[in-house]
């Protein structure tokens, strides 16, 4: 079951891919109407602040670690063993 | 004792050890029924048997020994604590080697012998108990790299366990106690903050961290699930116990969050990167206990229940692959979701409970810390931990699910096939994180505190889903970038290697000089004196002691022919002989 519903999805991979960013705008539409009460600092009051944070905090999290970090601290498999 | 308010769960696994050591192997399909009966032993005891209250108390040699302080803290503990035992149990059960089962049985008795006890010597006794179980976890996997990442992980928790044991004499010297009590943030002398490094070594508080990552990637496969449930756990436990309020914890904890989550996100081995993520979630249990209010550290307690689930979870799945292929490398698999379908079924499940999804129980635990933070006033330590909260879900929500189950191109290799118990262990952990997220309150009434906590409120709910979807899309524009690569990466490690090296050379030249200088000024000054008073010695001897003694030297000359049959030079036996001998003394202790 799990396999034909994988390969369906792979079959339609645009669809998903719409699918997703449909379901991105939803939330941030939601997003204009739930705010929190009380909020723990300004800019949480702002719809669609989370939305910005994920996505900002990804793709930090993605570029400095693997376009600086992972090119200064990565060595060999056999780094350790061969010392 | 009085069975019916305290039964210690100990004693079931102590007892299917000393059994395990009568059985044989080839009969394997008999006794492997033996082993989920200690658990569910302890988790009727803790259930049902338990009252709160300080229960067996032994003196010996002045000193009293608690083996049994039961309160809501310890029995939260103890409550997860008894029911991964009977998970890991069932994961294991087709394992013929018995000397697995014996280590682990040890090792989950000493994570209750850690949670029931009631002073210092108790707490040391079975903590010890727990690095030398947990050692043989990693041996047991009997490779040349398993081996020395054994004796990396025991080293270091004999410096952990020094610390601990220097506090607690320090201690006991300045209280005249040795009673396992909270110190209060502002009145903490030296010798508890060396307890607190004692502690902190096994909760992997940075930078005493990288004994982790390096050790548990290397054990074995079972061993790796019991692993990632007790160690950390019990040190999160004895540290609510004592240390709740220092806020030298909440920064190093919201660091760690944050530590973890970024190394897994460059880690290519997958029990490398789960290992990381217990850190990164370990993190959020230290920083909550640091920060100290009753939200924080209920929360502290919920995430460690929550996580023993979906972190024995993650590892069974990773254990799975790495049963099924041969690797746990991401650079050597894909596509697997095609061929171990409930394998991946299981991992998601717990994947979407890490990273804190609404219906799973990472999210009636995490938000409940991070809330606690904010509510406390602690803004950037609240921000800290929801970006470590980003990087968790990236890493091991979508990254290693991504490149081990659907990235193209699809394992093509045999897969060995696995064994029905592993899948019954993976669906009850399954379970557990779903309807424990569905029905909070399961977990909630246990917690040392009263819960005001509403989780699934609208906004908590759209909240998580904002942050968690759009660093789904993070991932999505990042997909060719993330890709891992067959590399390892440089931590702490490095850093106590070259320390260890500093000080093999420190033994090898000035210590070693020293001890060769020495030894020659003995043989030329102290051995004449010692030769002149053996002569004297000698005449007194043959003229009055000889007759009587012959008989005894004859009686310690057999004794000590059947001692050295138990001295083989190795060092694993020695330590195990060490484990056998201490639990014989418990026994004594308990019995009598």
């Amino acid at each position: 079951m799990f396999s034909r519903l994988l390969q369906w999805a792979r079959d339609h991979y645009l669809l998903m891919k719409w699918l997703f960013f449909g379901w991105l705008a939803a939330l941030v539409a939601v997003n204009v109407f739930i705010l929190p009460h009380h909020p723990h600092f300004e800019l949480e009051a702002f719809p669609g602040f989370w939305a910005v944070f994920g996505t900002g905090c990804g793709l930090a999290f993605v570029v400095i670690l693997k376009k600086v970090i992972f090119l200064m601290i990565s060595r060999p498999e056999d780094f350790y063993e061969s010392k | 004792m009085n069975l019916s308010n305290f039964f210690h769960p100990s004693i079931g696994f102590f007892a299917a050890a000393m059994l395990l050591l009568l059985v044989k192997s080839e009969n394997h399909k008999v006794w492997r029924w033996l082993l989920p009966l200690p658990p569910v032993l302890a988790i009727i005891a803790v259930i049902f048997l338990m009252k709160d209250g300080v229960h067996g108390v032994h003196r010996y040699l002045g000193l009293e020994l608690t083996f049994g302080r039961v309160d809501k803290l310890s029995l939260v503990f103890a409550n997860i604590f008894a029911i991964q035992s009977l998970i890991g149990m069932i994961y294991a059960m087709h394992l013929k080697d018995r000397a697995q089962h014996f280590a682990a049985c040890f090792y989950v008795g000493g994570a209750f012998g850690c949670v029931f006890a009631g002073d210092y010597v108790t707490l040391f006794i079975f903590w010890e108990m727990m690095s030398v179980a947990s050692t043989f976890l990693v041996w047991l996997n009997r490779s040349e790299r398993s081996t020395r990442a054994g004796f990396r992980y025991f080293l270091f928790h004999i410096l952990g366990g020094l610390f601990l044991l220097a506090g607690m004499l320090l201690r006991h010297n300045a209280l005249g106690t040795f009673a396992f009590t909270p110190v209060a943030p502002g009145a903490a002398q030296f010798y508890d903050y060396m307890i607190m490094i004692g502690f902190c070594v096994n909760a992997a508080v940075l930078p005493l961290h990288a004994w982790l990552p390096d050790a548990y990637p290397e054990a074995t496969v079972t061993g790796a699930v019991f692993m990632s449930a007790f160690t950390t756990k019990t040190a999160v436990y004895v540290l609510a116990r004592g240390f709740a309020g220092f806020e030298i914890l909440a920064v190093m904890g919201v660091l760690m969050t944050i530590y973890g989550a970024a190394y897994a996100t460059i880690e290519n081995n997958a029990r490398r990167i789960l290992s990381y993520h217990i850190i990164s979630q370990v993190g959020y249990m230290v920083a909550g206990i640091g920060i100290g209010t009753a939200m924080t550290v209920n929360g502290a307690c919920a995430h460690a229940y929550a996580h023993i689930l979906y972190k024995g979870l993650l590892f069974m799945g990773a254990g799975c692959v790495l049963y099924a292929t041969g690797t746990a490398k991401l650079t050597e698999l894909g596509g697997l979701a095609y061929r171990l379908p409930w394998v991946m079924f299981c991992y998601m499940v717990a994947a979407v409970s890490i990273s804190g999804f609404p219906l799973f129980n990472g999210f009636i635990s995490k938000t409940m810390t991070i809330t606690g933070a904010a509510e406390a006033h602690h803004l950037w330590l609240t921000l800290g931990m929801e970006v470590a909260a980003v990087g968790t879900f990236l890493s091991v929500g979508i990254k290693l699910p991504y490149f081990a189950f659907f990235h193209k191109s699809d394992y093509t290799k045999d897969i060995r096939p696995i064994p029905a118990n592993m899948y019954v262990a993976m669906s009850i952990a399954a379970f557990l994180c779903f309807i424990i997220g569905v029905m909070p309150d399961l977990l909630y009434r246990l917690l040392p505190y009263p819960v005001e906590y509403v989780p699934y409120t609208s906004w908590h709910v759209l909240q998580t889903l904002l942050l968690l979807s759009f660093t789904g899309l993070g991932f999505y524009l990042m997909r060719r970038v993330i890709v891992p690569h067959a590399k390892i990466n440089l931590d702490f490690d490095y850093v106590y290697r070259v320390l260890g090296n500093i000080g093999l050379a420190i033994a090898r030249w000035p210590l070693a000089r020293l001890d060769n200088w020495w030894t020659e000024f003995y043989n030329r000054v102290g051995l004449v004196g010692m030769l002149l008073v053996a002569k004297i010695s000698r005449l007194f001897d043959e003229k009055a002691i000889d007759g009587v003694v012959d008989g005894s030297a004859y009686t310690v000359l057999g004794a000590g022919g059947r001692l050295a049959r138990v001295q083989t030079g190795k060092i694993a036996d020695y330590i195990g002989l060490a484990l056998v001998i201490a639990i014989g003394v418990f026994a004594m202790f308990y019995l009598f």
